[in-house]
Order: structure tokens, then sequence, then C-alpha cells
């Protein structure tokens, strides 16, 4: 059988107003085991207690919710879903598209335009003319400036997206 | 002076001086947030406060003993609360210590708090309470011994 008497002299100091910190954490310590003997049992409440109290704390939760309230709180961290972190690459995608068809839709009127009958180099003047009549050409480059838009307010009908 | 850092910081003292008390997590939150909210509400004394520490402490076992007294008269504890007159099990007994605790009179309450669930020396105590550090010896001494003696009269007598 183990010997407690050391407890026991503890326990009658700590009633005393005797013991140390020192000497409160062991007999915290000793309260804290499951096995007590049933002499000292009485007595494990109130240490366990003691043990467990001095451990409780609040969280930050806590802190938010007072803070809050005293109008003290500062401006949190937001916090941003997938589809928001994806927004950037979204219009990435409809840029790059868009180029793609603005490009296919230029250089489809520069193939129009060389087709001049002489096939000459074409003065400044000529490029001007061919720029004013190319009526077709124009309305595809509204149309895939019509598309970018679309694709802009929509990110989901990119390439990418599907 | 601020709240966030002259009010805040104090707040896991509070919780478990309030937990001491109520024996309720959730009630306990709720004092530590009525403390805080009523120090906010004075805020124009800070400046004048030379121990926020102890002026917060006040506050919130004020509140946290009208939220017990409460308690209490929703879940009185009688000799029949449990069909017997003797605390039998750990629960009921820790009840009833932190009842005694709750009875004692300042600043007798508020040393055994201080000393067993903050762990403060003679000192700090003697600082927090102003008494005198052979004064802190005494009236600790008083205090666990009015406790040991009425938990041995409900351990053998009942209540």
């Amino acid at each position: 059988m183990m010997d407690y008497k050391y407890i026991e002299q503890l326990i009658d100091r700590y009633f005393d107003g005797e013991t140390t910190l020192e000497e409160e954490q062991i007999l915290r310590k000793f309260f804290a085991q499951e096995e007590i003997p049933e002499h000292l049992r009485q007595w494990q409440p109130l240490f366990l207690a003691e043990h467990k109290l001095s451990e409780a704390h609040l969280d930050a939760s806590f802190d938010n919710r007072i803070l809050a309230l005293t109008g003290e709180q500062h401006v949190q961290a937001r916090r941003i879903s997938l589809s928001m972190r994806m927004r950037p690459l979204f219009k990435a995608a409809a840029f790059i598209a868009f180029a793609i068809v603005f490009g296919t839709a230029v250089e489809h009127a520069a193939g129009t335009a060389s087709t001049y009958p002489d096939n000459t180099v074409m003065s400044e003047q000529d490029e001007l003319n061919a720029d004013e009549t190319t009526p077709i050409d124009i309305k595809s480059a509204e149309a895939t400036e019509g598309l970018a838009d679309t694709v802009l307010a929509n990110p989901t009908l990119t390439p990418l997206a599907q | 002076m601020d709240f966030r850092n002259s009010i805040l910081p104090h707040r896991d003292r509070l919780y478990r001086l309030a937990l001491s008390i109520t024996m309720d997590a959730a009630e306990a939150e709720d004092v530590v947030q009525d403390t805080m909210l009523r120090a906010w509400e004075r805020r124009a004394e800070w400046d004048s406060i030379d121990n926020m520490q102890a002026w917060l402490m006040q506050i919130c076992k004020n509140i946290a003993l009208d939220k017990r007294k409460r308690l209490d008269r929703q879940q009185p504890l009688t000799p029949d609360h449990h069909g017997t007159d003797a605390p039998h099990d750990n629960k009921e007994s820790l009840d009833i210590l932190n009842r005694l605790i709750n009875k004692l009179p300042p600043p007798l309450d508020d040393l055994i708090r201080l000393r067993d669930i903050e762990g403060l020396s003679y000192r700090e105590m003697a600082e927090q309470l102003k008494l005198t550090e052979d004064q802190v010896r005494v009236y600790l001494h008083r205090a666990r011994q009015k406790v040991k003696e009425q938990y041995n009269q409900i351990q053998h007598y009942g209540l």
C-alpha cells in the first residue's frame, strides 16, 4: 500500500494556509489522478475544480463578438470563395479568347484588303480606303467584340470554364 | 487607453472568476461579456482607475453572483435534492464547495479564488486586494478553515 503521508501533510498545511504555490500544484496533480485512496477522496472535487478552472479560457470568437459590440472591431480578413479566387483567371481567359477572335478577324480583314487586282503595294491612301471599304470585316469585328463582351460577362462560357 | 489593449486582455482571468462562481461555461461567458460592456459604458472613468484588473474583477464578481443567485433559485440545493442528506458524487461535492466559497465574506472568497485558481503569490494578492501580506496569510488561512469545517459538516451530517 502506498504511503500518502506526504500528501496528507500537504493537505493539512494547505488548510492552514502554509503551502507554497509549488506544493499546491503537487496537490492538484495528485488529485487529478483516477485512483485516489478512500480517506482522501472527499477533497478531490476541490483540487480537481481548481486544476480545471486554472486552465479555462475564452477563444477568439469571444474577442470578435465583444469588439463588434463595442464598435472596436477591426476590418476582418474577407472570406474568399473558390469562384471569387478563380475570377481573375476567368477574366484572363476571356481576354485571351477575345484577342484570338479579334486577331483572326483583323487577319481576315488584312487578307481581304491585300487582294488588290494589280497586287501592288498599297499606298497610305489605299490603306485608308481599304479600311473604309471593308464593311463585311467591320461587321465581323463588331461581332467579335460582342462575343468578347458576352464572354466577359459570363466567365463560365470561356473555353477554360468548359 | 483603449478597449482592445486595456480591457480585453483581462478576459481569461474574468472568465475563470465567472466560471468559479457560476460553474457553467455559457453563463460564465455571458458574465464576461456583460462585464466588458459595463466597463465600456463607464470608459470615462478609466483614467482614474489605478488597478484596472481589480476594478474589472469586482464588476465581474457582482454580475456572476447575481447570476448564481438566479441559478440557485431555479435549481435549489436542498437535502432531498438527490434523495439523501450527504453529497455522494463529485459533481455534487463540487457544487457544494463552490457554494461554500461563494458564501465567504470578502475578501476571504477573493483570496481563495486568486490563490487557488489564478495561482497568485501572497504579494500579488496583497497588491490586488489592498492588504498587507500578513493579512493575506491570516485571511487565507481563515478562508480555507471555514471551507473545510463547513464541508466536513455537510459530509458528516448533510445539509
